[in-house]
């Protein structure tokens, strides 16, 4: 049988490239998202695998009922990756609550509304994986972003804790934290390194039931994890 | 129930058939009386769902699965309705389990006429798939012993239908698609001792298997042949006589001590009703029963088996040719020893595929079912002979004539493999007229469903289906696949 997914912010970025990759592997998949056109481009690409739902994570929404329709028309569930994402980098004397509201909206309170419907599912049958798609943003606080950071950093948790409670009942969670990527929600953003959005998918699906948190490259784990225990007065004079 | 909440999302279950092969995920509900089966109609019909009927599980097929719809389980409609002591006729409801069902009477010395491999089928289940057990020769089928029916339609109705009436001829088999089955009224049949004389005889091959076969019909009450798939139809012919027979062996008294001793073990005895746990093999949670997946799993690999099945026939040789008394539990539910034995085939699967075949063509056509199985790299784990009489029921698989039960030991990843196989095997056995058992079937394809049975057989069942449930509220992944 081939494989049933869900997949929450695949419209643009690494969330399109998954969608599409996945497609290609044979897996049929229910995509949600805010763009309409982008979600109509999908599906006439991939008509007979690709079912679309316009959703917005920020609005009122009931995911178990959202849940039961998508897996209703995939007839299953077994992979379920969390990529919905806002990035909103502050200056320094930018204070916006609006914007950090809006990332803890979409980078982590929506990902717990879908992540507790699809692990109550999942803890229920017994098997399926679960992905989330963190950031190296998320394991140290920086100056340029720190409303993006503690999403993700709380993305990160949530995602661990989910892991610990899930795992003996069959299901996988997976927590990918990928580096600088070039997608639309980065392109403002001066980032060495990138790698393309096509990349990041490939690297990420192959990562999709593997517990676990995982980077995507071994320079970005030496990196960031470097990063992890520099001292506070660096932190505070790097700009990035 | 849990229609209260508006969320179904933690209802959901994974439904697998038993051997693992095949399964879907549902939301399952639990009814206790009628009115809260029809909610659940009432709930589909409302919601754009459909409801599968779901009994114990035991079937290999995929009657009692189906994708995301609702399902019924019965398990907590399991009482004995009403017991006539004198008559042997006994009304319980759908949800109850023949072993529940067999301790129940077996104090006061009665038994169901016709019983499965496994006592954990549901009446219900057994019903739907009109099982059958090692004595189908000589009792025919479980629906055949059933006289009267109570069953919920879709629309809320409660019907009660005999045995005798147009409904109740094509209730046999009607794989969960007219309605629920809220009661059956079952005939039990009188046990001078809960016991049958069991000889084991050794067999060397396929000619051998089925003219042995056909010499103790005249006096056996049932007759089942255990055969090894690694040779050419040697095997194991395992005979029950009667008790009061003296056909078995003349010369061997009854050992009433033997039958103290054992009615001592399982609480079976004439006339008395405790009824604990029976000692069929290891208790489920026991140290043996955890291991013993393990164990077969290594004497069902490809290079082991051909040892495995020496070693079992040489047992049987040994241990069983001489004609010995066996109460009827040992005897029946021999799958039962083991618990969950299943899960030795785990990570892959275990696969059956099941067929009756016309008499004349046994001979032929199961050894070149079997070397095809060889010849596809799937040596059957274990092959069951039985001698059948036609069968009742519009879509019943039997007829004057064998079946033969192949086990395929479905390894992860040979899915498409064993797929490809068992198709083949359908088509060798519709070149000679024989048919499936549906209730071991999750892989037929509807054109070979239609050439497998009568059109009008098929447009009767689908007729039927569609009077009692006119909004195809009921449903499986048997009848989407065989679009019935």
């Amino acid at each position: 049988m081939n494989e049933k997914v869900i997949i929450i912010g695949g419209t643009s970025g690494i969330g399109e490239e998954i969608v599409r990759q996945l497609a290609k592997e044979g897996a049929s998949i229910a995509v949600f998202g805010r763009n309409r056109t982008a979600l109509t481009s999908l599906h006439s690409d991939f008509p007979t695998q690709v079912t679309t739902f316009e959703h917005d994570v920020t609005s009122s929404f009931n995911a178990d009922s959202l849940l039961e329709s998508a897996a209703a028309e995939l007839g299953g569930l077994d992979t379920f990756i969390y990529c919905s994402g806002v990035l909103h980098a502050s200056d320094p004397d930018d204070f916006d609550f609006a914007k950090d509201s809006e990332m803890i909206r979409v980078n982590l309170l929506g990902a717990i509304q879908w992540l507790d419907a699809v692990a109550t599912r999942m803890a229920s049958v017994k098997k399926g994986s679960i992905l989330v798609i963190g950031s190296v943003a998320g394991d140290r606080p920086r100056k340029s972003m720190p409303g993006y950071g503690a999403s993700k950093a709380g993305l990160h948790f949530f995602a661990e804790g989910l892991r610990y409670k899930l795992w003996d009942r069959g299901v996988t969670v997976s927590n990918v934290k990928p580096g600088p990527v070039s997608t639309p929600m980065t392109a403002s953003l001066p980032m060495p390194m990138k790698i393309s959005a096509e990349d990041a998918a490939r690297r990420i699906l192959k990562l999709r039931h593997k517990s676990g948190n995982h980077y995507l490259l071994l320079s970005q784990r030496i990196i960031f994890g470097i990063m992890k225990i520099v001292p506070e007065a660096i932190m505070k004079r790097i700009s990035f | 129930m849990s229609l209260q909440n508006p969320s179904l999302n933690s209802t959901i279950k994974r439904l697998t058939a038993f051997g693992g092969a095949v399964w879907g995920d549902c939301y399952v509900m639990t009814p206790f009386t009628e009115e809260d089966i029809f909610a659940v109609f009432q709930f589909a019909k409302a919601s754009g769902k459909k409801v599968v009927l779901r009994g114990a599980g035991r079937s290999y097929g995929d009657a009692s699965v189906s994708q995301e719809q609702l399902a019924i389980s019965l398990e907590k409609m399991n009482s004995v309705l009403s017991f006539d002591q004198t008559l042997g006729i006994i009304e319980v409801q759908g949800g109850m389990s023949l072993l529940e069902l067999c301790r129940y009477v077996v104090g006061y010395g009665f038994w169901p006429p016709v019983v499965s491999g496994t006592s954990r089928t549901t009446i219900a289940g057994a019903v739907a798939l009109n099982i059958h057990g090692k004595n189908q020769y000589f009792e025919g089928t479980f629906c055949e012993h059933c006289l009267e029916y109570k069953l919920l339609s879709s629309d809320g109705v409660l019907h009660t239908v005999t045995a005798q009436s147009d409904l109740g001829k094509a209730l046999p088999g009607h794989l969960g698609l007219f309605g629920v089955l809220i009661s059956v009224k079952i005939k039990l049949k009188k046990l001078s001792i809960p016991f049958v004389y069991r000889q084991k005889l050794p067999i060397r091959n396929w000619q051998q298997q089925i003219a042995s076969m056909e010499a103790c019909l005249s006096k056996a009450s049932a007759v089942v042949s255990w055969v090894d798939g690694c040779t050419d139809g040697a095997g194991t012919l395992e005979v029950a006589y009667p008790p009061d027979s003296s056909s078995h062996s003349p010369n061997q008294e009854l050992d009433i001590s033997e039958i103290h001793k054992s009615n001592q073990e399982t609480g079976s005895g004439l006339g008395q009703k405790p009824h604990r746990p029976l000692p069929i093999g290891p208790g489920p949670h026991s140290l043996a029963a955890t291991l013993g997946p393990y164990a077969l799993r290594l004497a069902i690999q490809k290079p082991l088996l051909p040892l495995t099945n020496a070693l079992r026939r040489w047992a049987d040789r040994t241990l069983g040719s001489q004609a010995k008394l066996c109460d009827l539990y040992r005897f029946n539910f021999q799958l039962d020893w083991l618990w969950d034995w299943d899960t030795a085939y785990k990570p892959g699967a275990l696969v059956q595929f099941q067929a009756g075949v016309p008499r004349a063509e046994s001979e032929a056509i199961f050894p070149a079912l079997v070397n095809l199985c060889h010849r596809r790299g799937f040596p059957p784990t274990l092959l069951v002979l039985k001698r059948h009489r036609p069968g009742v029921g519009i879509l019943d698989y039997l007829g004057d004539g064998h079946s033969l039960a192949i086990d395929i030991n479905q390894v992860k990843g040979t899915g498409p493999a064993v797929a490809a196989l068992y198709n083949e095997l359908t088509e060798m056995i519709l070149s000679v007229g024989g048919k499936i058992y549906l209730a071991k079937d999750f892989l037929l394809q509807e054109e070979q469903f239609q050439r497998m049975h009568p059109a009008q057989s098929i447009s009767a069942f689908k007729e039927w289906r569609r009077k009692m449930d006119p909004e195809l509220i009921l449903t499986s992944s048997l009848a989407e696949r065989l679009n019935l």
